[in-house]
């Protein structure tokens, strides 16, 4: 038994390593300095410890804008997918009605579709209305793919809270509305934060619509992108590393949900 | 303050019939209890009355308003639900005022006073900091009972509200309940398995099953005639004896050997007799003769199980009868005490 | 409560809507942008340039074998790494979250985090320099090393996507009760008997759902690719933005965009008939 203990608890750490040391080498990458970037053969150490590459990244011009325009994006898909999501999860928990599994196919299809074929329509159409270009525009279609999710999601959570403590608060006087306030909404809302907080990685890291969508109001993804060939390897490792951070901050504060939002979500 | 009239509800689950036709009059402050096995429509019932489930047919009025239509908060209701339904983000004090709050009665103070009255009454009182999720099962169903009192509704709908109380706790409860409702002339219906709290509790008493009401009737007139060969079967404990009987001539009847006399009609009826109402029979009288199988002392009286004829028949005596199994044992009904059934509709028939 | 039949679909109402303005709609005009030709009539001009371009066929079969490369190890793997953390005593929790770290990471930083690895004076180099394999830095990621870059890409997204495999796993292996196990053992059967007889019937849905929604992405594969290669690795998407950005043609990369969705659907469709699972057998 002991051997084998052994044996489980270093394929574990071997695959820990595996998904941290590359990490871990951009973060050196990123706060060597250039000297780290140029230097060879490299060490597991880096030369020295500098914000230089760091400072010379946001010095960049567009940098900020285009991080300011990423958090804007998302946080406007966090809005709208929630608003959208969450009405139409709470009715596929609560109600029986005539098309509910015609809906939930629709829902389950779109997951479906590749992006492309959202974005390249959408870029003349977006021309047309004059959104071509705006951090709304890119918002709209990244709505659409967090949208699905927070759907189905949403509709779990709110399935979770038992349709009686909502019945008891009807009878103690409550309307419809006032029950949700009072009742489901507290109950479901870390949930909805999770969800929340997925439609914001979703935004933050997704690069084809960002990067077809606009020409000035870059997000970053798109900014990086956009900007391959003429920028430096280190001010891409720096984007790349400013990219990570948040969305491990935010995968950090949704792990808890991470298992039974998948499960469900895919079903 | 508001009689319930409940009128040819009926209520289906896709194809599955829950409730077939329930006309009730539960009236202004009285106390029924709703009582039927597992699965017979006793929450269905209590939940149309409440409005949170929708009949197909038939009509709910309380007091003089007919409230169908209505949702659950304009009638004037107030719900215990079987499995408590007490909010669990919520502390105990905030559930118990949570129904105030929402329809804005009364003052602050009021409305604490109220809860401590509400809380006091379940002996909840030393808990109303904490939070729901910290209590015990038979704790929550008290929060959830001084919920429902705490605002005061004219009709009071309590679905197994003692359920999972120790049976110290539950007789307690179950008297201060009793009080209290009476005091305050609220209208209750009250469900529950157990026809010990049935009788206790009860003015009158729906005996429910496979979706009707078979028998709505007192306490004391249930157990003494009961209207079905289910009612007499589901209420008391061990229940009725039920014995084939031939006719032999008109009013005279046969079970074995032993003849006696019941109704003029019919030719094959079925005897009910509770098994405190069979006694001792003299040498030389007619008699019911078993052989006794079971004896159970139970302190209090002595029940015996017989082997009649190849059918058994339980026998409750005074508890110093020297009985053993094997033993031959001589039974006479009192003849006041004789039901009659005909085993075709399953109905009571007048003697 | 009666009256309210109406509420389910006013809640319904404003997703609905969304999805038919961001869903169908587009997807009608990629269509009807992808068939039809310079004056606006029907025709299949887009397919035929977009068959004619040199990159064509490389995209093709590109994307195609990164695919058929990529998703079965990505599935094997995360297997493996869900049956071990079955067997793992302490740190589960741990464990996973650092397995799962990936899922937060986007295509485009996968993609910039092992161009740090595989550059020309990345730490690929530095550890082969080390153990004296190569003398100085050695290219890899050029259009003179197809193979190389191919497998850099597949280590890239093996890197970066097996996360949301393991996930969909690990929720579908929470769901097996722990008695099968127990009973399976009792009557004698080994490890590797139980996840062949146990494990992999009950999982087959949660395998099917991960499979499909891996190769619908890995269709897609895009920012890792052009970070790693630029356009020197051709791809279905990457041809599709191309196209669209570049030549600002929009009728060839909606051409593009139809085929990655007949592929992809294609995919699923397939999936769901080789992996049927029986209704009944799920109880
Ligand atoms: N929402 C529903 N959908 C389908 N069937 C239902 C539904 N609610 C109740 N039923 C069925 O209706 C019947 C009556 O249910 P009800 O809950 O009223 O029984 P009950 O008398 O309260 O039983 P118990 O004593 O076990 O609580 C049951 O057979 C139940 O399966
Ligand atoms: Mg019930």
């Amino acid at each position: 038994m002991k051997p084998r203990r052994f044996l489980y608890l270093s394929l574990a750490l071997l695959a820990s390593v595996w998904v941290l040391v590359p990490i871990y080498l951009l973060a050196i990458s990123a706060f060597g300095g250039p000297e780290t970037i140029n230097a060879w053969p490299k060490g597991l150490l880096p030369a020295r410890i500098s914000t230089a590459t760091l400072a010379f990244f946001f010095a960049v011009r567009g940098v900020w804008d285009a991080i300011l325009n990423s958090i804007l994006v998302a946080a406007l898909t966090m809005a709208m997918s929630i608003l959208l999501g969450a009405p139409a999860g709470y009715a596929l928990a609560r109600f029986v009605f005539p098309g509910k599994d015609g809906y939930r196919l629709l829902v389950l299809l779109t997951r479906a579709f590749p992006i492309a074929i959202l974005a390249l329509p959408l870029t003349v159409r977006f021309i047309e209305i004059g959104i071509y270009d705006t951090v709304f525009a890119v918002a709209l279609v990244h709505t659409a793919l967090a949208l699905p999710f927070a759907i189905l999601v949403s509709s779990s959570l709110f399935m979770g809270v038992p349709k009686e403590l909502e019945e008891a608060a009807w009878t103690l006087g409550c309307s419809r509305f006032q029950a949700f306030r009072e009742v489901v909404w507290p109950l479901a809302r870390p949930g909805i934060a999770a969800t929340m907080i997925f439609a914001f990685v979703v935004s933050w890291n997704e690069v084809f619509a960002a990067s077809v969508l606009t020409l000035r109001e870059r997000t970053l993804t798109a900014f990086l992108l956009t900007s391959l060939n003429e920028s430096p390897l280190h001010f891409r490792f720096a984007g790349g590393l400013f990219l990570i951070v948040p969305a491990l901050v935010f995968i950090f504060a949704v792990r808890r949900y991470l298992f039974s939002m998948w499960g469900i979500a895919n079903r | 303050m508001a009689r319930i009239l409940v009128e040819d509800i009926k209520k289906t689950f896709g194809k599955f019939v829950a409730l077939k036709s329930v006309t009730m009059e539960v009236a202004d402050g009285e106390f029924t209890v709703l009582l039927g096995p597992s699965g017979c429509g006793k929450t269905t019932l209590l939940r149309i009355i409440a409005g949170l489930e929708t009949a197909d047919r038939g009509e709910v009025r309380i007091g003089e308003r007919r409230v169908d239509h209505l949702p659950p908060r304009s009638r004037n209701i107030a719900m215990v639900f079987q499995n408590y339904a007490v909010f669990p983000h919520m502390t105990v004090f905030e559930n118990i005022t949570f129904g105030l709050r929402m329809q804005k009665r009364g003052s602050e103070e009021e409305i604490r006073r109220t809860a401590r009255w509400a809380a006091e009454l379940v002996h909840i009182e030393s808990q109303l900091d904490k939070y729901t999720g910290q209590l015990s099962g038979g704790q929550r169903q008290r929060v959830a009972v001084a919920r429902a009192l705490a605002v005061r509704p004219q009709v009071l709908l309590m679905d197994e509200p003692l359920s999972n109380l120790d049976a110290l706790l539950r007789l307690e409860m179950r008297a201060e309940l009793k009080t209290i409702l009476r005091e305050c002339a609220t209208t209750t219906i009250y469900v529950t398995h157990d026809q010990v709290e049935a009788m206790s509790l009860a003015d009158r008493i729906a005996i429910m099953h496979g979706g009707e009401i078979e028998q709505y009737d007192t306490p004391l007139e249930i157990y003494r005639n009961p209207a079905t060969l289910f009612c007499g079967g589901f209420i008391g404990s061990p229940p009725m004896n039920f014995l084939e009987a031939e006719a032999v001539a008109p009013g005279r009847w046969r079970i074995g050997d032993f003849e006696l006399a019941g109704p003029a009609e019919g030719a094959r009826l079925l005897l009910g007799i509770r098994p405190e109402d069979l006694e001792p029979a003299g040498e030389g009288e007619p008699a019911l003769v078993g052989t006794v199988q079971v004896v159970e002392p139970l302190g209090s009286h002595l029940l015996a199980t017989l082997r009649l004829d190849g059918r058994l028949l339980r026998f409750a005596g005074d508890a110093d009868l020297p009985l053993r199994p094997g033993d031959t044992l001589r039974l006479r009904p009192r003849a006041d005490r004789l039901r009659w059934f005909d085993p075709e509709s399953e109905r009571a028939v007048r003697s | 409560m009666t009256g309210e039949r109406a509420l389910p679909y006013l809640l319904l109402a404003p997703s609905l809507l969304f999805l038919a303005l961001l869903f169908l709609w587009p997807l009608a005009e990629a269509f009807l942008v992808a068939f039809s030709g310079p004056g606006g009539q029907w025709s299949l001009v887009n397919f035929r340039e977009m068959a004619e371009d040199l990159n064509f066929a490389d995209a093709v079969r590109n994307t195609l074998l990164l695919v058929a490369v990529v998703v079965p190890i990505q599935l094997a793997l995360a297997l493996g790494l869900g049956v071990l953390l079955g067997s793992l005593d302490r740190g589960r929790d741990g464990f996973l979250y650092i397995w799962t770290i990936p899922l937060g990471i986007s295509d485009l930083a996968a993609g910039i985090l092992w161009l740090a690895m595989l550059s020309e004076r990345g730490y690929l180099n530095s550890l082969l320099a080390a153990l004296g394999l190569v003398e100085g830095p050695v290219l890899w990621l050029s259009y003179e090393t197809p193979l190389a870059l191919f497998l850099a890409v597949v280590v890239a997204e093996v890197w970066r996507a097996t996360a949301i495999v393991l996930v969909i796993l690990v929720a579908g292996m929470q769901l097996i009760p722990k008695e099968y196990y127990e009973a399976a053992e009792v009557f004698g059967a080994g490890a590797f008997q139980r996840f062949r007889r146990i494990t992999l019937p009950l999982l087959k849905p949660s395998i099917q759902t991960a499979l499909i929604l891996r190769t619908i992405l890995a269709f897609e594969v895009f920012a890792v690719v052009v970070v790693l290669g630029g356009r020197d690795l051709p791809v279905l998407a990457g041809e599709a933005f191309a196209w669209q950005y570049d030549y600002r043609n929009a009728g060839v990369a909606s051409a593009y965009a139809v085929l990655i969705l007949t592929v992809s659907l294609a995919a699923t469709w397939l999936y769901l008939r080789l992996l049927r699972v029986r209704e009944e057998s799920l109880a």
